[in-house]
């Protein structure tokens, strides 16, 4: 079963993209902040990670750099989440290994999860992570 | 000249012409009857020639018609000549020894008397006339005859005039040859010796006129002669007993030379007296002349008209006379004063009846020291009282003026809020208002001498250099304006315009400084409580809009109830609106505060605007309008140097305002090259069209082209849009603008966007970064209703 890993410090997002996988049928995994995250990721071992850039305790890119340098994280695709604001990070995020940023306000929750699915279904037809 | 020498001059004079009348006396007392005893011989008749001659040369000295002391003394010197050929001519035709005493006599005499009057007349002609005037020249004159005499001793005039007829008429002289005229002679050659050396150093004088030195060449001639001649006839001659009767002869050379000169030159002429008195009679001032008695000698033709009186009916009137007390005190004091000329004094003088304002200047005329009167130059200064009254009142009045206006500027800039400072390019102390050292927090102390030195020195720390922004604004002409300086805690915005004349000449420079510190802060937390409010707003509004997404797309079984499935898509459809107005406000606010950086690269217009057609297709066909795209000339474009999902913006927000207010018909787009390597994208739609009024608010901040607040159509959105387009054209180059609407008619937008250039295409390494942006975050109005 395909997993996807919400890092989300917002109660509110996270409960929201939470439902639209469980909807969609995928196996979720959460982390309220970026060191949650990186102390559940490797034992999650979830197919893609949807990453908040502006969390507390750690930010998404230190997130997105800590899963890139580790081997065992660094193949997983990252999604970054971010709010119109937060688009100079993320566009640097990609810089540094993300293969997409998400505006959240922008897409309904549907629009996300099939952006999600596309993401997937390229990488299992690759079977080659481009990422890094 | 003191007193006592003057009174001797008058008795000297006076005594020789008691002696003349005397000598005449004893002559009509001579001449009985018997003294007309004559005797014809042809000597006779060239003493008459010459007396004939002599008297016709008064007709061109008339002729010439000048009358002054020179003139006078050669008419006297002539009538003497004139005499002296006559007893001439009468000793020689005497014809017994009686009529030869009584004529010889009368010759010598006329001869003792020729000599001084020449010598005079040579005084006269050289303006030596001083001379005549001490004691010494006459003492010279009579003391050397009555020295000579003795030395002729036995012969002539003081001799015994028997002996003189005996001489004549055959008696033998004890005197030796030769000295029978010898002392007599010697007598007037010393004299016409002086003569000659005052003639000689009046030639001299004369050199730079050349007729006045040919004059005086020939009366030097008119003495030389007698002198050689008269040598020759009576001292030498006779030593061989040849005696030539030259005297008549020498006589009338005299008076030829003479009165040639005066007839051909015409120099008495030229007397500097009678030439200053023409110039006198032209001036705008007042002269009178004066003597020692304080009587009028002289008026001018300015005083007779200033004092209302002729020249004969002033002259010999007393000064005080014409002059009212004030005027007569002033004038009297000035005479009295020791010192020659004194300066122009002003006074009021009363001169018939009416007061004038006068200027007064008097010097006194001496002679060799003696005072001989004054002169006295008035002039009537009313009009130029009258003119410096004016001209003063004139400078009061600028003065005063000036100073108002000073005043009125002072008081602007001190009243201004901001600081002022005025520098200026000749000096290095500056100008300011109150408020300036207040700013820049200035100690009083520095404030005496305040220059741009100094104001620099404490800008220093804010790293601004106000010195040279004006140099290179003195240089250049522009203003400059620096935002945001930092001082110390606060915060200045500097603002400096050159100061330049009409003729584009620039002086100095205004430079004004504000304190925005406050402004700034006020600003600042504006911006950021506005950013702030915009991001906290939209993750609960995002949670709205996705969760009643997902109750609408996952519930939809449940949503049974038409009421209630109504109630979620109103809740889903308000979320929605509330995103888009927050997406605006914060757009506005990043694009005012630049914090949108615009990514640059070559964008193909024909890919943004298909692109947008695409996306928007299912909105306009729901809406039964067309969208045309002109895709022909599309393809034939350049590239565009643009950020590419900002232009994508700008397209749906003209193409989604077109689609708001048509209802029939439809959008076209259209591209053309246009000016200045510019694209040209055109919106042109049918719908309602705008008014002239709603046209003004276009492209304005929250300015919805509607009339009034109330009637405002609030599913329209913010309003923001064309603003927001505006900004994003603007900041890639471009301009956006209305070309024209008409209402019921349509209405055309039209914006430029710079083609991209060769050296921007070069400069463009490989693709850039945001290549791989979704070309949908660059959402809009009309993307949202896809759904």
């Amino acid at each position: 079963m395909v997993k996807v890993f919400i890092v989300e410090d917002d109660p509110l997002m996270s409960r929201m993209y939470q439902k639209i996988f469980t909807f969609e049928k995928y196996e979720v995994d959460m982390a309220g902040d970026g060191e949650e995250a990186l102390a559940k990721i490797p034992a999650s071992k979830p197919t893609i990670i949807l990453l908040d850039v502006m969390m507390p305790k750690m930010n998404g890119l230190q997130v997105l750099e800590k899963l890139k340098a580790d081997l065992a994280t660094k193949n997983i695709p990252v999604v970054m989440l971010t709010n119109l604001a937060g688009q100079q990070d993320a566009e640097t995020a990609l810089s540094k290994g993300a293969v997409k940023y998400i505006v959240k306000s922008e897409h309904e929750p549907k629009e996300i999860a099939d952006m999600v699915k596309e993401i997937i279904a390229g990488y299992t037809r690759d079977e080659i992570p481009t990422a890094a | 000249m003191n007193f006592q020498a003057r009174s001797l001059v008058r008795v000297v004079n006076w005594s020789a012409l008691v002696s003349v009348i005397y000598l005449a006396f004893r002559f009509i007392q001579r001449a009985t009857p018997s003294s007309f005893h004559f005797q014809m011989t042809w000597l006779v008749y060239v003493y008459i020639a010459g007396a004939a001659i002599i008297a016709a040369f008064f007709i061109p000295l008339r002729k010439v018609g000048v009358r002054n002391r020179v003139t006078f003394w050669v008419a006297i010197y002539m009538f003497f000549a004139f005499l002296l050929e006559v007893g001439g001519a009468f000793r020689t035709a005497s014809a017994d020894a009686h009529t030869y005493i009584f004529w010889y006599y009368f010759f010598e005499s006329v001869y003792l008397l020729i000599s001084p009057i020449f010598l005079v007349l040579v005084l006269t002609y050289t303006d030596r006339q001083d001379l005549l005037y001490r004691p010494l020249t006459w003492l010279a004159i009579f003391g050397s005859l009555f020295f000579i005499l003795p030395i002729a001793g036995s012969t002539d005039l003081l001799g015994d005039p028997a002996h003189a007829a005996r001489h004549s008429f055959g008696y033998a002289s004890t005197a030796p040859p030769g000295s029978a005229n010898f002392g007599l002679w010697l007598w007037s050659v010393v004299i016409l010796l002086v003569g000659i050396i005052l003639l000689l150093n009046h030639y001299k004088e004369a050199k730079k006129i050349s007729s006045k030195r040919k004059q005086a060449r020939l009366f030097l001639l008119a003495n030389v002669i007698p002198v050689a001649v008269g040598f020759i006839a009576s001292a030498i001659l006779p030593i061989w007993k040849i005696e030539v009767p030259i005297d008549p002869l020498l006589a009338l050379t005299q008076v030829t030379l003479i009165s040639y000169a005066i007839y051909r030159y015409r120099l008495f002429g030229i007397d500097p007296t009678a030439l200053s008195g023409t110039i006198l009679e032209t001036v705008n001032e007042s002269v009178i002349t004066i003597n020692t008695n304080n009587e009028v000698e002289y008026l001018n033709m300015a005083a007779q008209r200033l004092l209302h009186v002729s020249q004969s009916g002033a002259k010999g009137r007393r000064i005080n006379s014409l002059f009212d007390d004030v005027t007569s005190a002033a004038i009297l004091a000035k005479i009295e004063a020791p010192q020659m000329n004194s300066d122009a004094e002003e006074l009021i003088s009363e001169i018939h009846g009416k007061r004038l304002p006068i200027s007064l200047a008097v010097s006194h005329i001496t002679l060799k020291g003696i005072t001989e009167g004054y002169v006295l130059v008035l002039r009537d200064v009313s009009k130029e009282h009258a003119q410096k009254h004016d001209i003063e009142r004139q400078v009061a009045l600028r003065t005063s003026e000036l100073n108002h206006e000073h005043a009125r500027l002072q008081a602007a800039i001190d009243s201004l809020d901001v600081g002022l400072m005025m520098t200026f390019k000749d000096r290095s102390m500056v100008s300011y208002n109150n408020r300036l050292p207040k700013i820049l927090g200035l100690p009083s102390a520095a404030l005496k001498s305040l220059t741009l030195e100094s104001v620099q020195q404490y800008l220093q720390a804010s790293q601004f250099n106000l010195k040279r922004e004006i140099t290179a604004c003195q240089n250049s002409g522009k203003p400059f304006e620096v935002r945001d300086v930092a001082y110390g805690k606060q915060v200045l915005r500097i603002f400096g315009a050159p100061i330049s004349l009409g003729n584009g000449m620039i002086i100095g420079t205004v430079v004004l400084i504000d304190d925005i510190t406050e402004a700034t802060v006020v600003e600042r937390s504006k911006d950021e409580f506005f950013s702030i409010a915009s991001h906290e707003l939209r993750t609960p509004l995002t949670s709205i809009k996705g969760n009643t997404s997902m109750i609408l797309d996952y519930y939809k079984d449940v949503l049974k109830d038409k009421a209630l499935k109504e109630m979620i898509d109103d809740v889903h459809e308000s979320s929605v609106r509330l995103i888009n107005i927050v997406n605006d406000f914060l757009d506005v606010s990043r694009l005012e505060q630049s914090k949108i950086s615009f990514v640059y690269e070559p964008v193909s217009l024909e890919s943004v605007i298909e692109g947008v057609a695409y996306e928007m297709k299912a909105v306009i066909s729901e809406k039964k309008v067309y969208l045309k795209v002109d895709k022909p000339t599309l393809d034939r474009l350049p590239k565009v140097w643009a950020d590419k999902n900002r232009l994508k913006q700008v397209v749906y927000n003209l193409i989604g305002n077109a689609l708001k207010f048509t209802e029939e018909g439809g959008i076209t787009l259209t591209a053309e090259l246009s000016d200045n390597n510019m694209v040209r994208v055109s919106v042109i739609d049918t719908g309602r069209g705008m008014s002239e009024d709603s046209q003004k608010l276009l492209f304005h901040k929250f300015q919805q082209a509607s009339s009034s607040l109330l009637t405002r159509d609030t599913t329209r959105g913010t309003g923001l849009g064309l603003y927001i387009s505006k900004m994003i054209v603007e900041n890639m180059g471009g301009a956006i603008s209305l070309v024209k609407s008409v209402e019921g008619v349509g209405t055309t937008f039209a914006f430029t966007v710079p083609i991209v250039t060769p050296h921007q295409l070069k400069a463009t390494p490989g693709a850039p970064l945001s290549i791989h942006t979704d070309p949908k975050t660059g959402l809009t109005i009309t993307k949202e209703r896809e759904k």
